[in-house]
């Protein structure tokens, strides 16, 4: 089970290599500031991600010209992750369908 | 500094190695989230309070992880844990210490005498004056006393049974005690012993709260008059001379005579009032015979919550107001007491009592401990200053190889470290012995002697003490800036800015030694001069060669004629031994006290109403007193055989009293008697001595005093006491004597013993002794603050020199006179020196204050005194700045410029 945060960056991850700045503040636009991590709790985040194989470091794409920057692109087992843990909360969403706590879908 | 500049510092909370691995990338997204945050002060503040709580978390979180990680799995990473980190820095601190083994022994035993004298004391002021009194709450323990501003006497009469009944039914006072001390001989099983007691009423052990450890204390019954004989023993003399045997309890032994049941036995901690009471009787009082007058007792009283000191006096005064009406059968008394003496309560408490001043002294030997451990730390400061300049090029090589300045602080810490343990360690062991040896031999009578011991408050006073100072040098080399590795690792790396502020920090280390050698010198300067104005006292009489010791005649069984008839017989076979010049008795010896005391009438000379004339000592004595105790007779003829046969009713006076009384020179043949005793005789002056010293030896004024026949009967209306004091005057020592008097003493009357025999010298001596003490300790304080900052001084100087060898190779090679260049360097350390002797003495005239009430025959602030340590100091100190500058000037010029 991945924590939200953890969760939050490895999806800002997902759409391809991307630095810690603009892991941050991709974060912070798609959950309308409900999470907003500190620096010091973003580079935990990456760290644990990194250390457990989830996470790892890229090459700076071809644009990026300050060279000391580090890019961070999900692994699979990164994507595997996310999917069992996506999968994790669509079964919970179905579950508290039928126990008719949570609106059914619009569709 | 910037924001981004802060953040890059905070980093450095986080374990190294995430600091590498990330923190170039914090830096720049914190510097990106920076920009991007909202305009205003307030979001500002907010961003960087969250960032830096974000850090912290990650630091702590980080750093306890890692740290479960190292003690659960792995050695194979090159991080090591901080404790590993800690015990390997030592490791190598140790072995880069023992390589310079002198510079080490210098430090260690510096800071350590420095600590074990720091310790000691403190030690002496946590136990005595720090620590409350062995009773339970014991803040509510309030000596009593009164004044009588009237007769001259302002404090210090004590107590009498009339004030006991009365302040007893006082709102403010819980419970109260009265209590007097005394020697008595206990026989019975083993040898006789003359041994001090305390006679106290039932109520002390409610007053003090405390119970025997063995049987029970007095009875309430056994306070009355005819209540039953019965004694309760110390715990110390329960194991001397009852080999600690439990079935004591109901036993009888004899005290002077009578048989005495013993009840009870204190607790080993027990000391009321003062560890040398051995056994304690009950005061025998009758309520309804209490009396205004007679002050013979001691109190104590336990008073009520809550109550101040203030309105207990106030109380007490209310009931001195009121004395006649509460005393009719005695009103006369008491309204003289009221009127002519002014009496007044003052109730102290009871802990100030016991301290007896004796907190002043240690206060002031603790700052000057103090100060010279402030010397040897700024001594070990310079030495630490030039070993870590020798050790700059190694720290530049760490750093070169990326060593942080945590590191780098580590390396210099770990040896101060190291030097700071051993040194609270060796300085503990240093201040256990000075204070057995002070316990054991005791040169001051301290009170609380026997609670005085090295506990773990004062090992922990000795550790802290090596903490803070090593600290305090530790700090020194990394407050400097730090020359860049590059700079230092050049060829040579001289001739830095670096170089020249540490020089600066040496020059006022070197100047703060000179100022607290100044003020630790003025202190020992005044007490060295307060102890010679002290010895240049005439105590009145001689001290040298004679032994004095005390005997007590057991009541029942020596009536007057007995008792006078026993003191005939052994004079008399004192006088017979050989070696003895003469020999007398004395009621009352010199500095024994005031003894008993009265007004005089004199005949022909009544004083005016509303006058009491001066209090006179009454002492009794044999005729040859004076001659063997060495009192030169002034005027007229001593006492002799006649009148001790009672065939004259003769008397001698001293100085004092002839001042005081007859202001006209006409004292012989005048006729005085003890005030009140209109049935008694009147006795003719037929002789003036020289006065002597009654309590201490610093007295201000001499106490009038009139000498009579051992035998009179009718002085002040108690009869000759029972216990009196010898002098023999020999020609050997006097201790040698001792033996000989005993079995004199077995001779006549196996049951009796003498107390205290000791030579009168060591009288005189004991009453120096605090001041002795005090002069010795600061003395030596002074003598070692002395020696540490001339080496201060030298060190420094000599260092400095050393620094310029180059260019003072160069000045005498253009041709400066070697004497040029040792003045050069004499003068500038001179305004150095110069500087600190007056800032040293401006805190000495600020400290000498405090001296004040420990100070004899000289003002705080003697102008010779002060200007003599200053000229002696600033002397001396440029004598130790003159040595290495002379060395430097001899030097070859051309070796020293090539050497660099």
């Amino acid at each position: 089970m991945l924590t939200d945060l953890t969760l939050h960056v490895m999806l800002a991850i997902g759409r391809g290599p991307a630095h810690g700045y603009a892991i941050g503040k991709d974060i912070s636009l798609r959950t309308d500031g409900r999470l907003d991590p500190s620096t010091g709790a973003l580079y935990q985040a990456l760290r644990r991600l990194t250390r457990e194989g989830l996470v790892a470091r890229a090459p700076a794409p071809a644009g990026e010209r300050d060279v000391r920057r580090k890019y961070f692109v999900l692994t699979p087992a990164g994507r595997d992750a996310v999917q069992a843990e996506v999968r994790r909360l669509e079964a919970v969403v179905a579950l508290a369908r039928e126990r008719r706590l949570y609106p059914a879908a619009a569709t | 500094m910037s924001a981004g500049w802060w953040f890059a510092r905070c980093l450095r909370l986080l374990p190294a190695s995430l600091r590498r691995e990330y923190g170039e990338d914090m830096a720049i997204t914190f510097a990106a989230r920076l920009a991007a945050v909202l305009p205003g002060r307030r979001a500002r503040w907010a961003f960087l309070a969250r960032e830096l709580g974000g850090l912290v978390w990650l630091a702590s979180t980080e750093r306890l992880a890692w740290r479960r990680a190292v003690a659960t799995a792995t050695s194979d990473r090159q991080e090591l844990s901080g404790m590993e980190h800690l015990t390997r820095e030592l490791r190598h601190a140790v072995r880069r210490l023992g390589s310079t083994p002198g510079f080490t022994a210098a430090a260690i035993l510096t800071l350590a005498l420095a600590i074990g004298a720091n310790t000691a004391i403190f030690a002496l002021l946590h136990r005595v004056v720090l620590s409350p009194l062995p009773y339970p709450d014991a803040g509510r323990l309030v000596a009593l006393d009164h004044g009588a501003p009237g007769l001259d006497v302002p404090s210090g009469l004590g107590m009498t049974s009339g004030f006991y009944r009365e302040y007893g039914e006082l709102p403010a006072v819980e419970t109260l005690a009265l209590y007097r001390r005394g020697a008595a001989t206990l026989s019975g099983e083993g040898p006789p012993e003359r041994l001090a007691y305390v006679q106290a009423t039932p109520s002390l052990t409610k007053v003090l709260r405390v119970q025997p450890s063995l049987g029970r204390w007095f009875a309430e019954s056994e306070g009355a008059p005819e209540g039953a004989l019965v004694v309760v023993l110390s715990h110390s003399l329960w194991v001397s001379r009852f080999g600690a045997d439990p079935g004591v309890i109901g036993r009888t032994t004899r005290i002077d005579g009578a048989p005495y049941e013993i009840i009870g036995v204190m607790p080993e901690s027990f000391a009321f009032p003062s560890a040398d009471g051995r056994f304690f009787i009950a005061q025998k009082l009758d309520p309804a015979a209490a009396r205004p007058g007679g002050f013979n007792y001691e109190g104590i009283a336990r008073i009520q919550p809550g109550v101040t000191l203030d309105a207990l006096s106030a109380q007490f005064s209310g009931i001195i107001a009121r004395l006649p009406e509460r005393f009719p059968e005695h009103a006369g008394l008491a309204r003289s007491m009221v009127d002519e003496a002014r009496l007044t309560a003052r109730p102290i408490e009871y802990k100030a009592s016991v301290l007896r001043g004796v907190d002043q002294t240690l206060w002031v030997l603790l700052g000057a401990v103090a100060i010279v451990l402030l010397i040897a730390c700024a001594n070990l400061a310079n030495l630490f200053l030039v070993r870590t300049d020798g050790r700059q090029r190694e720290v530049a090589v760490r750093r070169a190889l990326g060593a942080g300045s945590g590191k780098v602080a580590g390396f210099y810490f770990s040896e101060t470290l190291v030097v700071a343990v051993a040194s609270a360690l060796i300085g503990l062991l240093l201040a256990y012995a000075a204070v057995q040896l002070l316990v054991a031999r005791a040169p001051v009578a301290l009170p609380r002697l026997h609670e005085i011991r090295l506990d773990t408050v004062a090992a922990g006073y000795a550790l802290l003490l090596g903490l803070v100072s090593g600290a305090s040098f530790a700090i020194l080399p990394l407050l400097r800036r730090q020359t860049a590795p590059a700079v230092l690792l050049q060829d040579g790396g001289r001739g830095n800015t670096a170089g020249a502020r540490r020089m600066h920090a040496r020059q006022v280390l070197m100047g703060a030694q000179v100022s607290l050698a100044v003020m630790l010198l003025v202190a020992a300067a005044l007490m060295i001069q307060s102890f010679r104005a002290m010895q240049r006292i005439d105590p009145g009489f001689r001290a040298e060669s004679r032994l004095v010791f005390r005997i007590g005649l057991p009541e029942n069984e020596y009536d007057r004629e007995r008792a006078s008839a026993f003191h005939e017989r052994l004079l008399e076979r004192l006088n017979a031994l050989p070696g003895v010049a003469s020999a007398a008795v004395t009621t009352t010896l010199p500095l024994d006290g005031h003894g008993w005391g009265d007004p005089l009438d004199v005949q022909g000379m009544l004083p005016p109403p509303g006058v009491i004339n001066p209090v006179a000592a009454l002492r009794r004595v044999t005729p040859a007193f004076f001659a063997t105790i060495g009192v030169p007779l002034r005027q007229g003829r001593a006492l002799d055989e006649t009148d001790m046969r009672g065939h004259s009713n003769a008397a001698v006076v001293n100085e004092a009293l002839a001042a005081a009384y007859f202001p006209d020179g006409q004292v012989i043949g005048r006729r005085v008697r003890a005030m009140g005793q209109e049935d008694g005789g009147w006795f003719t002056i037929v002789g003036v001595v020289g006065n002597t010293a009654t309590h201490t030896l610093r007295e201000d004024a001499s106490t009038p005093k009139i000498y009579f026949p051992l035998r009179t009967e009718v002085v002040d209306g108690t009869p000759p006491p029972h216990a009196v004091s010898y002098v023999v005057h020999t020609g050997g020592p006097p201790v040698a004597l001792v033996s000989a008097v005993r079995r004199l003493l077995d001779e006549l009357d196996p049951n009796l013993a003498i107390a205290r025999p000791e030579p009168l010298e060591d009288m005189v001596a004991r009453s120096g002794a605090t001041l002795a003490f005090t002069m010795v300790l600061l003395v030596l304080a002074g003598a070692v603050a002395l020696l540490l900052g001339m080496i201060g001084v030298y060190a420094v100087i000599a260092y400095a020199v050393a620094q310029r060898t180059a260019e003072i190779g160069l000045r005498l090679a253009l041709g400066a006179r070697p004497g040029d260049v040792t003045t050069m360097i004499v003068r500038q350390s001179g305004a150095v020196i110069a500087a600190g002797v007056l800032i040293g003495l401006a805190g000495a005239a600020g400290g000498a204050r405090t001296l004040g009430g420990l100070l004899f025959g000289v003002t705080p602030y003697d102008l010779p005194t002060f200007v003599g340590v200053a000229a002696g100091l600033f002397g001396t100190a440029l004598l130790a700045s003159w040595l290495p500058a002379q060395r430097a000037a001899r030097q070859n010029p051309l070796e020293s410029l090539y050497t660099r």
